[in-house]
């Protein structure tokens, strides 16, 4: 009802139209790479080579998929990739809205001094700690393991604070009514904060999520063993090393997009999927009841 | 929707930029009592201050150390003192990268904020639910592919055969050579990075306009409140703290850019679009010279650390 | 409530510590465990390369794990080493072996291997020459290298009626270049048409135009020991002019100075949209090979491989790619059993396991003869090293090449053909620097911002600056 109420209104024409031409401007410059992906993925071997943006494929086939299909097995790199993914961002998400709840207490004693403490680690470049990420996770028994791809990457800044962000939106009178009654601090947290910060969580979730399917740095790093390598990798052996100067295999652009789009169509359909929670706008709503 | 004058006060009451001030420096009984009331939040931030200790600090510091000793791959590496700064700071391609990396990661920031605040808000005027759906993931697929599927359509796209000057051609126009042409080095990379970005910054903005309180709304509405008055009385300022939040996340990116430069850099527009990472990674970590490297990437740390403290301070991020 | 938090800060320490404990009892080898670090060479999965160990073992009687990382090598190699990872074996690259040397952190082989039976009855003295650093061996062969050459579409070029025997100075090429340009957009409509492309990242296709005037890419000793770069010198001048002659009269594909190699050889092949380029040897085939594929060879592609044009000594100077090597790092523990592995890699049974690849699995003998299974094939003949570096291996024993690669190859055995490496000027160069400032003064002048003589002067200046030459 609210949700219909807030839409009755509608800005001045011109505006509209203005901003119906920008999003269409958006949606075709930003549709374009996926379209050129789709469209050399499904064209035939020889012509995927050509030069110049496609964005049709004639004729259509699905020559480029079933070339992966027999060239490398990738049911036990998606497999692997969707484990360490799904299990590493929900670690995540739990250890981040944690953080951020406890950074989004206003009146926290050296509140300051903790985020500094978590900012910090995020202004260190990844070319300062190649070697001792490597070494950590080889004094720590974490290299070709699944775990470490887990555990590597389970506290990131960037989700504490969008999480704190998102909590510190709900009101505090909540927590601090629920206080009175006499509610523990652990269940202030999970009943109140985790219940109305669902949209936030969701977000952070499908962005970790996203990251952590695409890694690539950290896999190499941790994975060695071409057993328990994940779908990015295994793109990228097959899109750059596959056809190696001297060597004598080719592989053409209709599976190399082919290796594209499997990778990611997960993730498209994920995202999609995952919108209803994100565009409800009927969160706050549920507090009313 | 609980009113707001019941219970404790909330942030906004407690003034929290005294607490932080007189919190810090003198310990009164005012602040121990609320440290008690927080211990279990004390206890429950142990696990993520070990954690990071080991998994960030640690590997850090290594990197601080090596920074200090010569290059050496195997062995014992010997200490150097401050020479492989020295050697950075003395090499005019490092000074150069530094102006790159400021101008591309300045204007970098300004857009992606900019911009995807807009497209949010264009996409919270849309009324199909649908449509708005549609157009929120479409605008957030490129972020789903790697720099190096963008930069590869991206350079179709701008190749002196691509789309742009397809369109060009139609309109009477000679074809541009883009990607070689200096002058557009920079607009070009800052473009790449904004088209794979903003979609992804407008959806933190949009789970933000969507958690507004719909009352606010009905209220202005009751005061006969125009669309644009809503947006700008209750829109905006209700994203302020998303806004801090973004920015304080994207001035720490300002001085690391480095895939789309890595994988679009050519011999015509290198000088242009050369930042300190590519620096970092092709005189440190391409030629094993892990003093060097340390030494470069400790520098960037140190830029973002104070570009990362002034925005903090700018938009006052600690207070709520 | 207390209970709570405990179980919560229980929860959130435990999780971690038993995953540790999960993965922590790995990596114990036995005593005598030879520990590989590969790149390209081994299995092409992680079946085959359980294979492929295996073989290797069996033809050094030593217990080995080779470790292959496909992907990703360089920085891996820089984390486990940097990490303090032992190994008795890994591979690299020769500007890598420079570095490596330099810093110590690889053993000195020469001893071992000019004594060495294997090395003297299977490898050329000269290929040897080629590696060397200040006189000494840092590394032992992984395959033997072969060079870019001037790879031409003879389809076209018979269209318009040009006879490639007769190309044999720089306005030979112009004026073919300008026939096929003008055919191709006035006879076929296809305008503009760009019929040359050269790949100017890392200057790296310009040696048979260079060795018009008889000078090498890279840095050498002069015989004061001076360092200098010969594509500065001043006898360069006329290529430099050539080039930004292609480029004013559109004869060089724009895209030279953004394309990747990726770009060069899809128009080569596929869109037949250039007529020259230079690549590799192996490539002359592989255009070929992909056109058939299409249906277009030999109608419309037929590339053959041409040596360029001969320097004022009567020779034709091309360029051998950079050497894939193995070494042995200083810390580690079996440098013997290690130095075998390096020899049995150049033996000529060595050479068939690095490219035929595994008897059984990739190929079986029949009446003497290698007779290739349906997996052999789809490796194409490359399992680290598709031309071994042993003088007895017999390339024959491969059977059948993609059309075209067995005359270009041959070229590299020319009398008056000349195959080398660029200058590494003993392992001081910089290459990242020095291709970072040539394609800037070599794109500038190209495209016209700068004057040829100018631009010379200009790159050799910033290359003084930087203490790449003296």
């Amino acid at each position: 009802m609210a949700h219909q109420l807030k839409r009755a209104d509608k800005l001045p024409v011109a505006l509209r139209i203005v901003g119906g031409v920008l999003l269409v401007f958006t949606v075709v410059i930003m549709g374009i790479p996926m379209l050129n992906v789709l469209a050399v993925s499904f064209s035939e071997s020889a012509a995927s080579d050509a030069p110049g943006l496609v964005l049709l494929p004639l004729p259509p086939t699905t020559e480029g998929y079933s070339f992966i299909w027999k060239h490398t097995d990738l049911s036990k790199p998606f497999f692997n990739t969707v484990y360490v993914s799904i299990v590493g961002t929900v670690l995540h998400v739990l250890f981040a809205s944690l953080a951020g709840y406890i950074l989004c207490q206003p009146d926290l004693p050296l509140r300051n001094v903790m985020t500094s403490f978590i900012l910090l680690t995020m202004t260190v470049p990844n070319e300062l700690t190649l070697i001792g990420i490597y070494a950590v996770n080889k004094d720590l028994g974490l290299i070709n393991t699944y775990t470490g791809l887990i555990v590597n990457g389970m506290i990131s800044g960037f989700s504490v604070f969008l999480m704190r962000n998102y909590f510190s939106t709900i009101p505090k009178s909540l927590a601090e009514s629920a206080r009175m009654d006499g509610a523990s601090e652990l269940n202030i947290f999970l009943r109140i904060y985790l219940r109305l910060a669902s949209a936030g969580l969701i977000t952070v979730g499908t962005l970790e999520l996203i990251r952590r399917w695409n890694n690539i740095t950290l896999t190499v790093t941790l994975i060695s063993d071409m057993k328990k390598w994940t779908m990015p990798v295994v793109l990228r052996w097959i899109l750059f090393d596959q056809s190696s100067t001297s060597g004598t295999a080719y592989i053409f652009a209709n599976a190399k997009m082919a290796a594209v789009v499997l990778t990611a169509a997960p993730l498209v359909v994920l995202y999609f999927f995952v919108q209803r929670f994100l565009t409800g706008g009927a969160l706050l709503g549920a507090i009313k009841e | 929707m609980v009113s707001p004058d019941v219970g404790m006060p909330d942030c906004k009451d407690s003034g929290p930029g005294s607490y932080e001030k007189g919190g810090v420096v003198s310990m009164d009984t005012q602040t121990f009592r609320k440290m008690r009331r927080y211990k279990a939040l004390y206890i429950l931030f142990i696990p993520i201050v070990l954690y990071l200790l080991v998994f960030t600090y640690y590997p850090f510091v290594r990197g601080l150390v090596m920074s200090f000793q010569e290059n050496r791959l195997i062995g014992k590496r010997p200490f150097a003192g401050l020479s492989n700064y020295a050697k950075v700071v003395a090499d005019p391609d490092f000074i150069a990268s530094i102006v790159n990396s400021l101008i591309i990661g300045v204007v970098d920031m300004v857009l992606y904020f900019v911009l995807a605040l807009l497209l949010a808000l264009m996409i919270n005027e849309i009324r199909s639910s649908t449509m708005r759906k549609s157009i929120q993931t479409i605008a957030y697929i490129p972020y789903l592919f790697s720099w190096a599927v963008i930069g590869g359509v991206w350079a179709l796209i701008f190749d002196i055969k691509g789309l742009v000057n397809a369109i060009l051609g139609f309109f009477g126009q000679e074809a541009v050579f883009f990607l070689a042409e200096t002058s557009l080095a920079r607009p070009l990379i800052i473009g790449m990075g904004v088209w794979r970005s903003v979609g992804y910054f407008a959806l933190l903005f949009s789970v933000a306009i969507v958690g507004i309180d719909p009352t606010l709304f009905e209220a202005a509405k009751i005061d006969g409140a125009s669309r644009l008055t809503q947006i700008r009385k209750i829109i905006i300022p209700s994203l302020s703290g998303t806004m801090k939040t973004i920015i304080v996340l994207l001035s720490i990116g300002v001085l690391t850019h480095f895939d789309e430069i890595y994988v679009m850099v050519n011999p015509a527009n290198r000088r242009f679009i050369s930042t300190l990472l590519l620096y970092v990674y092709e005189t440190g970590i391409l030629n094993f010279r892990m003093g060097t490297a340390s030494a470069g990437a400790t520098l960037v740390m140190i830029g973002t650390v104070l570009i990362a403290t002034v925005m903090r301070r700018l938009t006052r991020y600690d207070e709520e | 409530m207390k209970r709570s938090i405990v179980f919560l800060l229980v929860l959130a320490l435990l999780a971690p510590v038993m995953l540790f404990a999960a993965g922590s009892s790995e990596q114990k080898t036995p005593v005598q465990e030879i520990r590989v670090l590969s790149s390209v060479t081994g299995g092409k999965d992680e079946a085959e390369n359980k294979l492929f160990e295996e073989a290797l073992e069996k033809a050094t009687g030593l217990s080995i794990t080779l470790e292959k990382v496909p992907s990703g090598y360089d920085q891996v190699l820089l984390q486990k080493l940097g990490a303090g990872e032992q190994y008795d074996l890994i591979y690299l690259n020769q500007f890598q072996m420079y570095t490596f040397a330099s810093q110590g952190a690889i053993a000195d082989l020469t001893d071992r291997i000019e004594t060495s039976a294997v090395y003297r009855d299977n490898v050329s003295p000269d290929e040897l020459d080629k590696i060397r650093m200040n006189g000494k061996l840092y590394a032992g062969f992984n395959k033997l290298e072969v060079f870019p050459l001037v790879n031409v579409n003879k389809a076209i070029t018979d269209k318009v009626g040009i006879d490639l025997s007769k190309l044999n100075t720089l306005d030979d090429y112009y004026n073919m270049l300008k026939q096929v340009k003008q055919y191709m957009e006035t006879v076929e409509g296809r305008k503009p048409y760009y019929p040359f492309f050269v790949y100017m990242t890392d200057v790296w296709d310009l040696q048979p135009w260079f060795s018009s005037v008889g000078l090498r890419r890279g840095v050498f000793f002069d015989a004061n020991g001076k360092k200098y770069a010969p594509y500065v010198d001043d006898a360069a001048l006329p290529v430099w002019q050539w080039l930004r002659k292609l480029y004013a009269e559109g004869l060089m594909d724009p895209a030279s100075f953004t394309g990747k190699t990726g770009d060069m050889r899809n128009k080569m092949w596929q869109s037949q949209d250039i007529v020259m380029d230079s690549d590799w040897a192996a490539w002359t085939g592989l255009y070929n090979n992909n056109a058939k594929v299409a249906g277009t060879y030999p109608d419309k592609v037929d590339v053959v491989g041409l040596p360029g044009i001969k320097g004022p000594d009567g020779v034709y100077m091309l360029e051998q790619g950079g050497a894939s090597l193995w070494a042995i790092p200083s810390n580690a523990k079996h440098p013997d059993a290690a130095f075998s592995i390096i020899e049995y890699f150049a033996t000529p049974e060595g050479g068939r396991l690095l490219s035929a690849g595994i008897e059984g699995t990739d190929y079986v003998v029949k009446d003497g003869k290698l007779e290739f299974t349906e997996t052999g094939l789809a490796h194409g003949k490359d399992h680290g090293a598709p031309f071994p570096i042993s003088t007895k291996f017999d390339l024959n024993t491969l059977g059948t090449m993609n059309p075209g690669v067995r005359e270009s190859v041959a070229i590299g055995k020319r009398a008056d053909v000349v195959v080398a490496p660029m200058g590494y000027a003993d392992g001081q160069l910089d290459a990242r620097q020095y291709y970072d400032i040539m394609s800037k003064w070599m794109s500038d002048c190209i495209m016209g911002k700068v004057q040829a003589a100018d631009a010379i002067k200009g790159a050799a200046a910033e290359l003084r600056s930087k203490g790449i030459i003296d």
